[in-house]
């Protein structure tokens, strides 16, 4: 089955027939709605789990308003239910850390991943958020094969590495906007010393 | 991309996946990525400092358990034609400079032979996949010191010793040996050694040993061993020797010994006689042990390609029997080529 074939719909595209097969309706953080099999929905566990405590009949899945998922936009959606559609019914990996991660890429996925880095970015944000270990799989695999052959520079560029110095300076200010009264101590201390106390209380 | 705002659980999938070259390049990127890379757990079946298949280079080879193709870091230049393929950087560690070439699941850092310089870059990479050294196979040439090297504390974790080349000198072997302070499981010495060699007790105390060409070995070698299974080829040993070793056994406490073949040239066979009338043995009984002993020694495929074990057959052979019930066997080829003995910890194989 191809990517532009898989049974994933924008609302507005198309519509999809409600048949005895269930199909819940997800809504992205941009408002763009999607119809998605039970079936597929078993291949994320967040949503399986999620869908289980709802206990929602064919008759709520229609007349509820769609789940929303908050923090992933349509265009990202599109692509994991996409996903999700074409591999429903198939095993999910356990992932215990007993057997060596050995993954390849199928054909499917592989032009289903043709899109830009930060697409990609955000499609394993989505994965790994909807605990969907395949897709979190594949796209990893993804983006280590991008490292192939690289020298240090040339990794630095395709994963946007921060210096040494930019990590630094990158901690250094997330220390200061965690704690400003940590800051005002002391500033309130080197003052005290400067009017020549010994004590700080 | 920005690798860095993934999830620590995302990273370590990608971790994972990366082949070993793209995660020591990812380590050189900064301190915080050395640092990630660090923190995956890495399953590493082989860790060697070797030799390559042409033995014209040393070089430090690691397997994982999810690549099927290991990954070495040579100490020497790829090949003219494929040269041009390669990318290149340069990266200092500790203080070093190398200049890495990057190939398939392979790293280049030109020709060099100082251990100092080499075993930087291997503790560097054992350090960052939090794994040690499991063995050596070396050629003291393209070594600037074996001294250097058998002290330097990666080496000192090895089980498994290989001595290759076309010579090696006898205070060469013994540096090599008497700085190895873990047990060894195997030590085998190829290369022919040039002079008299001190007695080296970690040698004759592996688990298994094997010297292709053992001219050099001596009665003192042979009766203060220690060792499970001895493979000793092209020998200058006596009958005498041979016989003390035997005495010694059946004298001593020696629980470990299960087996030790000797060969010997054509122009130093040994009279089977004399041996057989020195030692007060008897004719297998069948009622006390099997026909055939199994070697269940590595070496095994040096005396028969690809082999795993050997049979012996022992219809032949002289049995002793010793005061702790351990019962031992000796057998001598017909044309005084061979001396076999064989200790039978289980009577019926």
């Amino acid at each position: 089955m191809s990517v532009e074939n898989a049974p994933v719909v924008d609302v507005d595209e198309a519509a999809i027939p409600v048949e005895k097969k269930m199909y819940y309706r997800f809504e992205s953080n941009d408002k763009k709605e999607f119809r998605v099999s039970e079936l597929a929905i078993q291949q994320s566990e967040t949503l399986n789990r999620l869908v289980e405590a709802m206990g929602y009949t064919s008759e709520d899945v229609e007349n509820k308003p769609a789940i929303a998922i908050e923090n992933i936009d349509g265009k990202t959606l599109k692509l994991v239910f996409q996903w999700c559609e074409h591999h429903k019914g198939e095993a999910i990996p356990v992932d215990d850390g007993s057997v060596p991660k050995i993954v390849e890429i199928p054909e499917f996925d592989a032009k289903l991943m043709d899109i830009d880095n930060g697409l990609l970015f955000k499609l394993i944000w989505a994965a790994d958020y909807l605990n969907i270990v395949q897709l979190l799989n594949v796209s990893c695999k993804k983006v280590a094969n991008m490292a192939q052959g690289k020298t240090p520079a040339q990794l630095r560029r395709v994963y946007l590495l921060p210096s040494d110095e930019e990590d630094e300076a990158a901690k250094r200010a997330a220390q200061e906007a965690q704690d400003p009264r940590a800051r005002e101590v002391e500033e309130e201390f080197e003052e005290r010393k400067r009017q020549g106390g010994n004590s700080f209380f | 991309m920005k690798l860095q705002k993934l999830p620590c659980v995302v990273f370590r999938v990608i971790s994972q996946l990366l082949d070993p070259t793209s995660l020591i390049c990812l380590s050189f990127c900064s301190k915080n990525m050395k640092e990630k890379v660090k923190m995956n757990k890495y399953t590493v079946v082989n860790r060697y400092f070797t030799l390559d298949s042409t033995k014209i280079m040393q070089m430090f080879c690691l397997k994982f358990v999810n690549s099927s193709i290991p990954f070495y870091l040579s100490f020497g230049d790829p090949k003219k034609c494929i040269v041009r393929k390669f990318n290149r950087f340069n990266h200092t560690i500790n203080g070093i400079t190398y200049n890495f070439r990057i190939g398939l699941e392979s790293m280049y850092v030109g020709k060099m032979s100082d251990v100092a310089v080499m075993f930087n870059l291997i503790e560097y990479t054992l350090n960052l996949f939090r794994t040690s050294l499991e063995g050596i196979r070396i050629e003291s040439k393209f070594l600037s010191s074996i001294q250097q090297l058998a002290t330097h504390p990666s080496v000192q974790t090895v089980r498994f010793v290989f001595v290759d080349g076309e010579s090696l000198a006898a205070s060469k072997l013994f540096e090599l040996f008497n700085n190895l302070n873990s047990p060894l499981l195997k030590a085998y010495v190829f290369a022919p050694v040039q002079g008299e060699v001190d007695l080296v007790p970690s040698l004759f105390g592996a688990e298994q040993v094997f010297i292709k060409i053992s001219r050099w070995v001596r009665k003192e070698h042979l009766l203060g061993s220690n060792s499970r299974f001895i493979l000793l080829r092209e020998s200058n040993l006596k009958e005498d020797v041979l016989i003390s070793f035997v005495k010694q056994w059946l004298n001593g406490t020696d629980t470990r010994l299960e087996t030790m073949l000797v060969y010997f040239p054509a122009v130093n066979k040994i009279d089977q006689e004399r041996i057989r009338a020195s030692l007060d043995g008897h004719p297998w009984n069948p009622e006390k042990r099997s026909q055939k002993f199994l070697v269940e020694a590595s070496w095994s495929k040096e005396i028969v390609n690809g082999a795993r074990a050997l049979w012996s057959d022992c219809e032949e052979g002289l049995d002793f029997e010793r005061n702790d019930g351990l019962l031992g066997t000796v057998i001598v080829s017909e044309q005084g080529r061979g001396f076999f003995f064989h200790v039978w910890h289980k009577r019926f194989h």
